[in-house]
């Protein structure tokens, strides 16, 4: 089915119930469902928006979470889902006072199945935190709508796909303090990973012909979440290598690698019994 | 003692052979006979099985190649969404087979799905209601999944008719199921379209996408 039939089909039910919403404020922050025979992954993942301040401020910008909340034994993907499944897919609805920025992905887990695959997932929760600007012209605004629409893959011993609409309506204020949710986002960005400033401060990453040496000394484990790739740029053998006790982490790459303009991933390091998560980004220097 | 030292050689063998056999199934090659590999590996030969479908018909690789076909294998199960969207919500499989079945190229669908998983047993009814015209064949053992490396339902598989491998990896470039037109690219064709014309595959491996193989632990 192409992009505009899919859009078109299932889209315009959305936007007339949407419409309907708009003047039944009492069901204003319901999530809104695509059919739960067509999405029985709408049963497993329950959605919704929130902001780390009490309010948006016009003039500023701020952050917004897209929350899943996600039922016992189920699992969603992260950005490079690894072996199998598919990260969600996040697309916004906003009015023209607001604009959304890139999401924040927290570090995932490893999750290997039958020994012959690995893929990086969350459990219970996944929360995307994304950038919010609001123009200087929403001052005389009292509210804000915004929409998101989600679609996933959630995945147990089997895979179900899952498409919600969520929509929230927040404050415009000209000054705000923490909201209820504000931990949530300090939590979540524990598991941000450090940016890459050219080197770690946690490791340092060699390169040679195709291997990729990280070394961590004093570091109890290591593992590499290594980012998607278009280019069929990605380590070998990432069952067996991808982590390990100690402080080196050795990965071998397909010899398409060496003309890659990047490599990376995101790098997991324990010491003292504390996890830590870096970016890695190398251009791997041709033979 | 001197007729232990002659034994032992003999039971060494034996044992040897019996491990070999236990633990390697399949240790054929289709189209390159004597040669040992542990798993398949594109522009290699591709390794040989025998496996029954949803009627008990034994399906072997090497026969077919002897039969001058090309072979594409599709790794199945009808319970994985992406399985539902190349069979049911687009007819991609369907379309395919018709397409290249009488191009001298044989279609296999290949469920590893082990039998303690709730989709096992499901293909007979799947073959049904997909409108499927060629076989699933039976791995609940994983063997043949595991000797192909076959990480996601679908991964796919051609196999040119002189028994080597290809092309593996995705089915196209779509996981989505939303690209159209020349957006979209269909590797199996593109990998079918070259060897029939007796050229090479621009595209030998990609990443495969889809559900996990439900192998047995």
């Amino acid at each position: 089915m192409g992009r505009t039939g899919a859009v078109t089909l299932l889209h315009r039910p959305i936007r007339l119930f949407l419409v309907a919403l708009c003047v039944t404020p009492f069901f204003a922050s319901a999530p809104l469902r695509a059919g739960d025979d067509e999405y029985p992954g709408n049963a497993f993942v329950k959605p919704r928006l929130a902001l780390e301040q009490s309010a948006l401020v016009p003039g500023k910008t701020s952050h917004m979470a897209v929350v899943f909340d996600i039922s016992k034994g189920w699992h969603l993907y992260w950005r490079n889902a690894g072996d199998s499944g598919m990260p969600p897919q996040v697309s916004f609805k906003l009015p023209q006072e607001v604009t959304v920025g890139e999401p924040q992905w927290p570090a995932p887990a490893r999750h290997v199945e039958g020994g012959m695959l690995v893929d990086y997932i969350f459990e219970q929760q996944l929360v995307l935190i994304y950038p919010v600007s609001v123009s200087p012209q929403a001052a005389t605004a009292k509210k804000l709508s915004i929409t998101a629409e989600l679609e996933w893959l959630v995945c147990s011993d089997k895979c179900v796909p899952g498409k919600m609409s969520v929509k929230s309506e927040f404050d415009v204020s000209p000054s705000a303090g923490p909201s209820r949710d504000a931990e949530l986002f300090a939590r979540t960005r524990a598991r941000h990973p450090e940016r890459w400033a050219g080197r770690s401060s946690a490791f340092v990453a060699t390169w040679r012909e195709r291997e990729l040496v990280i070394d961590a000394p004093g570091a109890t484990h290591l593992a590499l979440y290594p980012f998607e790739s278009d280019d069929n740029v990605y380590p070998e053998e990432m069952v067996t290598a991808g982590a390990a006790k100690g402080g080196r982490l050795r990965l071998t790459y397909p010899e398409s690698a060496t003309t890659a303009r990047t490599i990376g991933g995101v790098v997991a390091v324990t010491r003292g019994g504390k996890e830590t998560f870096h970016e890695l980004r190398l251009t791997p220097a041709p033979r | 003692m001197r007729r232990w030292t002659r034994t032992y050689p003999v039971i060494a063998i034996a044992l040897l052979a019996a491990a070999a056999y236990v633990l390697v199934p399949g240790t054929a090659w289709a189209g390159d006979e004597g040669k040992e590999a542990k798993t398949a590996k594109v522009g290699s030969a591709a390794p040989d099985f025998t496996l029954k479908d949803t009627d008990g018909k034994e399906h072997k690789l090497s026969e077919y190649l002897k039969q001058g076909k090309t072979v594409v294998l599709e790794w199945f199960n009808p319970g994985c969404p992406f399985i539902l969207l190349h069979h049911e919500k687009q007819t991609t499989m369907n379309d395919m087979y018709t397409a290249y079945k009488d191009k001298n190229v044989v279609f296999l669908a290949i469920n590893s799905t082990h039998s303690g998983h709730p989709n096992y047993g499901k293909d007979a009814e799947a073959k049904k209601k997909f409108k499927m015209e060629y076989p699933i064949l039976i791995d609940a053992e994983g063997t043949v999944g595991r000797m192909y490396g076959a990480k996601t339902t679908p991964h796919m598989f051609v196999i040119d008719k002189g028994g080597t491998l290809r092309y593996a990896g995705a089915m196209d470039n779509d996981e989505r199921g939303k690209k159209t037109g020349s957006e979209k690219v269909n590797y199996v064709r593109s990998a079918l379209d070259a060897l029939l014309a007796g050229k090479t595959v621009a595209e030998p491996e990609t990443k495969p996408y889809g559900c996990s193989v439900k192998y047995k632990d």
